[in-house]
């Protein structure tokens, strides 16, 4: 019996990279690429000394973050988008479109073209969901421009870059949607939710069962700098909704969550017989390296509620979804998951065959 | 940006907005998903539509069908392939072509070179392939497959067999047949041409080419009418070729009389015979044919005895004139006999003059009784030395009466000295006896 690990994407950028880009101040200043590329570099011969089956580029070319990579630098858009409060008091910003048409700055394709270059092992890579993005369309209606045109434009873009992505040859493409819990935050009623599921949907359509396969979500409540932004909403309130979604994989935190047996059952209660679920053993938001016993013991329990045939483990997040985040250092992300990936193992040795 | 409150005001009023946005395009996209699926359904109806007409189709050919993929899978066959192969149900159970090809391979006599064509046409590819299939029990298939495309796409191979068995005996039948009439026509003793409905050669045989002078090889395809130039013999003028009119009328037309066939090195013979046309299986026509035969020889010989016959006739005339001059004499001397009465003398120069006319007439008796002398028309002369005066005499008696009757005088002047003759008396006398009746006839009483 073979579980199946993944990451779910950032690794803390070296902190020369950081230094630069923050003395540069921009992605676009040459003297940068060398620093980008033995990131890159570095990050993936590291990620692969792990052991890791399934890597990726560490997002360490994802400037900002993983929210706004695809828009920043755009001429018709203001950094002055609305903000995202972090339990650790900290906030960051969105983009804000200010006029039409929209059309990404740059498709994430272009990461995994320079990944692959280096990588041996089978590179993932994660793209925003276009519902995070729905958000940069300002209250007032854009002059020329209407909303219902926006959602378009969204949908083709984000359906462009997930096509992009496989077609180069990700193993995977991992939705990341992280706005699911902030959208119950924000509308307790649950509607906004399910225009969000409806948005991604609309997408996910688009694209053949065999493609579905290789597409996953993964759902978070927002880490940055050791908090979440959502983290007080009750996943039971997400789950039953987040798994009408038309992927194949879902990636979903756990390892933070307070009752992870209950969050289980509702996975179990609402997970269709063709979706892997990827639950999150180790949290990036937790500063200490987890225990061995701590992470097996995570994997064994989940293997109780959900069938191993189609069980995974994962990270609760990103371990630096943010670009300047600095709060943990490259080397315990890695230790984290090498932890993750071993204790995978051994849960599926103890599961035996 | 607003205060925190107003910010998450804001932030629910955009997304709120966006949901119904959301929800106008996911209603758009479920009107086109089910306008597609509609679509989808009503191309669903029309391709098993298309499906069942195809199946129909592939069962009621009289061709073995099979269908393969480019893994050499089979995806379709149709139950004249199980049954032309003589295949157990478990064979086809396989879906695997080369699996197929053991027990297809089996039939052959060599079943080794007729997988190794299989394989190459699997290799190669090519657009389209044919082969002719002589199986060891003796049938004879066809063979012809064809590269599917599907969107341009090389999708697989449809494999068509035809058992010709039945079409090759029958060809083999009508070719022995075939060959069979060229013998026959090409040792008959007429000249046998034929044509399409074009009027254009098919066919000659050997006496064609001897009349015509055209060979075989340098007269197919030409048109009739130059290779068979034809004219009215009488009036040189160029003859209706006969083929046209059976061509266009399907009846059988004979040639006209005096019909000269002008061979190709000028060479002239009278031909005759007829033309007709040659019907298929339908009752359609589908050419002519037209046998004719040099009468040349024969139509001189007709000549000669048409010649001969006329030359008959004016013997049968002279010879009724000559036996009828010796009567004349004869019933002179008969009255004179009865007027002479114990006149020796005269009895006896009368009975000398009968006893030559009788001669005269014995003579022309013997010629009427040689037919030989008659059909050729050439009497016998006995020529003999005789005197012209004694000659003269015996003309000058045999008319005497007539020019008597006819009231004229006749002076006759010999030479003193006697006049010898290498000649026949009889014909001589006649020939003078002739003269003088004709003179006594024709010339006006003194």
């Amino acid at each position: 019996m073979t579980i199946p690990t993944e990451p779910i994407g950032s690794i803390p950028r070296p902190l020369q990279l950081i230094e630069a880009v923050a003395a540069l101040g921009s992605d676009g200043d040459p003297k940068l690429e060398p620093l980008y590329n033995e990131a890159i570099r570095d990050t993936i011969e590291r990620f692969e000394a792990t052991g890791s089956p399934v890597i990726t580029d560490g997002e360490q070319r994802k400037y900002h973050n993983f929210w706004t990579y695809s828009v920043h630098g755009l001429p018709n858009v203001a950094p002055d988008g609305f903000k995202i409060p972090f339990t650790a008091g900290h906030i960051r910003r969105m983009h804000r479109l200010t006029a039409g048409p929209f059309r990404y700055k740059r498709y994430a394709d272009q990461y995994l073209d320079v990944a692959m270059s280096y990588a041996r092992a089978p590179v993932k890579q994660a793209v925003i969901s276009p519902s995070a993005l729905s958000l940069m369309y300002p209250d007032e209606e854009i002059s020329g421009y209407s909303r219902e045109e926006f959602i378009d434009d969204l949908l083709r873009e984000h359906e462009t870059e997930i096509r992009r992505c496989l077609k180069r040859g990700a193993h995977k493409v991992q939705i990341d949607f992280t706005e699911g819990r902030l959208a119950l935050k924000i509308d307790p009623s649950g509607n906004l939710l399910h225009s969000f599921i409806d948005l991604i949907n609309l997408a996910l359509s688009r694209f053949s069962a065999e493609d579905q396969q290789r597409i996953g979500v993964h759902t978070c409540p927002g880490g940055d700098r050791d908090s979440t932004h959502s983290a007080e909403v009750d996943y039971a309130e997400l789950l039953p909704s987040l798994f009408e979604l038309k992927a194949g994989n879902f990636y979903i935190a756990m390892a933070g969550e307070k009752d992870r047996v209950r969050v289980q059952k509702i996975i179990r209660q609402y997970m269709k017989p063709d979706q892997r679920i990827f639950i999150g053993v180790v949290s990036p938001i937790d500063p200490r390296i987890e225990t061995a016993e701590e992470v097996r013991d995570r994997i064994l329990e989940a293997a109780q509620y959900i069938p191993v045939e189609q069980l995974g483990t994962t990270d609760d997040g990103g371990c630096s979804p943010f670009s300047d985040d600095t709060s943990m250092s490259r080397d315990t992300a890695l230790a984290k998951i090498r932890a993750r990936e071993l204790c995978t193992a051994l849960a599926a040795e103890i599961i035996g065959p | 940006m607003a205060s925190d409150d107003t910010e998450e005001n804001l932030l629910r009023s955009v997304a709120l907005q966006n949901a119904k946005s959301i929800l106008l395009a996911r209603q758009r996209a479920e009107r086109e998903l089910i306008e597609a699926k509609e679509a989808l359904e009503r191309k669903t109806r029309d391709l098993a539509h298309s499906l069942a007409m195809l199946r129909a189709t592939l069962e009621s050919t009289t061709n073995g069908i099979l269908v393969t993929n480019a893994d050499g899978e089979i995806t379709d066959f149709n139950q004249n392939f199980v049954d032309m192969w003589r295949l157990p149900p478990e064979v086809m159970d396989t879906r695997q072509h080369r699996k197929l090809l053991e027990a297809t391979g089996l039939q052959f006599k060599e079943p080794a070179t007729f997988r190794a064509r299989i394989e190459e046409i699997y290799a190669s590819s090519p657009p389209e392939s044919f082969d002719l299939l002589e199986l060891a029990d003796g049938r004879v298939f066809e063979r012809f497959t064809k590269v599917q495309f599907v969107d341009e796409r090389n999708v697989g191979r449809v494999w068509s067999f035809r058992d010709i068995t039945e079409r090759r005996r029958a060809e083999e039948e009508l070719r022995q047949q075939r060959e069979w009439y060229q013998v026959t026509l090409s040792s008959i003793g007429d000249a046998v041409i034929t044509t399409d409905t074009q009027a254009k050669i098919t066919f000659l045989n050997p006496v064609a080419e001897l009349m015509t002078g055209w060979k075989t090889d340098e007269a197919l395809g030409q048109p009739l009418e130059t290779v068979f130039h034809i004219i009215n013999e009488e009036t040189r003028q160029p003859a209706k070729n006969p083929v046209d009119k059976v061509l266009r009328e399907g009846v059988v037309v004979g040639l006209a009389n005096h019909t000269a066939l002008i061979a190709r090195d000028g060479t002239e013979r009278s031909i005759e015979d007829s033309a007709a046309p040659i019907r298929d299986a339908t009752g359609n026509i589908s050419g002519a044919v037209m046998v004719f035969h040099d009468v040349t020889e024969r139509r001189r010989v007709e000549k000669a005895l048409k010649d001969t016959d006329k030359k008959k006739d004016e013997f049968l005339a002279t010879l009724a004139h000559e036996l009828r001059n010796p009567l004349v004499p004869i019933r002179n001397g008969l009255k004179v006999l009865q007027l002479a009465g114990n006149n020796s003398v005269v009895a006896e120069n009368t009975r000398s003059m009968m006893d030559q006319a009788l001669n005269q007439m014995v003579r022309l008796v013997d010629d009427l009784l040689d037919a030989s002398r008659i059909t050729t028309g050439k009497l016998q002369l006995r020529k003999e030395t005789v005197e012209l005066a004694a000659v003269v005499q015996s003309a000058v008696e045999t008319s005497r009466p007539l020019i008597d009757k006819q009231g004229h005088k006749l002076t006759v002047t010999l030479p003193p000295a006697p006049i010898l003759l290498d000649a026949d008396p009889i014909r001589m006398a006649q020939v003078f006896s002739n003269l003088l009746n004709n003179a006594a006839k024709y010339s006006e009483e003194c």
